[in-house]
């Protein structure tokens, strides 16, 4: 990707801050053709290094992060080259294209997690009121079924575990699935 | 409440402000002479007030560098590392006196009202 080898650094927690802040700008880099990839991370690492070089106080690590902290995250300043390329370049429109449909990607799979996370509330409530008819079966046909069904014939698999099962469901659906959705952005 | 809103305003009507005069700050700087990248991004960001993320700078340099205000050329150094030098082109000198011209212009007039 670079055509600067990577800088060796005495403590091994420097290594990893630099490590991590060039995977993010690798990554933010990729639509990008090599050429300008390569030299706009030739230009980061030579700023990073001379930023680093002129710190004095404090060890390796905390010299390197306030380096880091003055450039800003990669994803505040990264994606103007994108932006301020020519609209039409070919760079661009694939950029934007594929920007827009991660985008409506994750609004759809936001307001699904939120439609789960509302049924697994439902079952989890409508339980104590129809135990009989609620929950999770295994039907004559050998089908497995979760909600609220004519269980005759069927077998019952979770009785009343299926309020906590349901509550868990809730909340990796309304509150961690979200949470990671919302990181990708 | 009304004095945080009226402090937010000025924030933010500063920050703009900063974000405008990026691009003649950094004619200003290699109109004077030749630039390393960390050089005149640091000089720059510190002249806009030490608010400017450095690394937000580097697209405004590649913009520039497209429009042909500002020309860039790579040279080694010690320990085998690279830098990007950049100078001003004649037609960011001309950009430059004319940007110097409207500023000067605007300064005036604020200074009247003032």
């Amino acid at each position: 990707m670079s055509s600067q080898a990577d800088p060796l650094f005495a403590e091994a927690m420097t290594g990893k801050l630099w490590a991590a802040y060039f995977r993010d700008v690798d990554r933010r880099l990729r639509p990008l053709s090599s050429g300008p990839r390569v030299e706009i991370r030739d230009e980061l690492v030579a700023h990073v290094l001379d930023g680093f070089d002129a710190e004095t106080d404090g060890s390796e690590a905390e010299r390197l992060d306030r380096v880091l902290q003055r450039m800003g995250p990669p994803g505040d300043y990264l994606d103007r080259y994108l932006t301020d390329a020519d609209a039409t370049s070919e760079t661009s429109v694939r950029w934007r294209a594929a920007r827009g449909l991660k985008d409506i990607g994750n609004r759809l799979a936001l307001g699904a997690c939120y439609l789960l996370g509302l049924l697994g509330l439902l079952l989890a409530v409508a339980k104590p009121i129809w135990p009989e008819y609620v929950g999770l079966f295994r039907m004559p046909t050998g089908w497995w079924v979760v909600g609220y069904v004519d269980s005759s014939g069927s077998v019952e698999l979770l009785g009343y575990w299926l309020i906590p099962v349901m509550l868990l469901l809730v909340f990796l659906f309304w509150f961690l699935l979200p949470r990671r959705l919302s990181r990708r952005r | 409440m009304v004095a945080d809103t009226h402090e937010q305003q000025v924030v933010n009507w500063s920050r703009q402000l900063r974000k405008g005069v990026l691009e003649f700050l950094v004619l200003l700087r290699v109109r004077e002479r030749e630039y390393y990248g960390y050089e005149l991004v640091h000089a720059v960001a510190e002249t806009a007030g030490g608010e400017v993320a450095e690394g937000t700078l580097y697209p405004l340099l590649s913009r520039l560098s497209k429009q042909s205000l500002i020309s860039s050329r790579w040279d080694q150094v010690a320990s085998g590392r690279r830098r990007r030098y950049y100078r001003i082109t004649s037609e960011g000198e001309a950009v430059l006196r004319e940007m110097t011209d409207r500023w000067i212009r605007l300064d005036r007039a604020i200074r009247r009202l003032t």
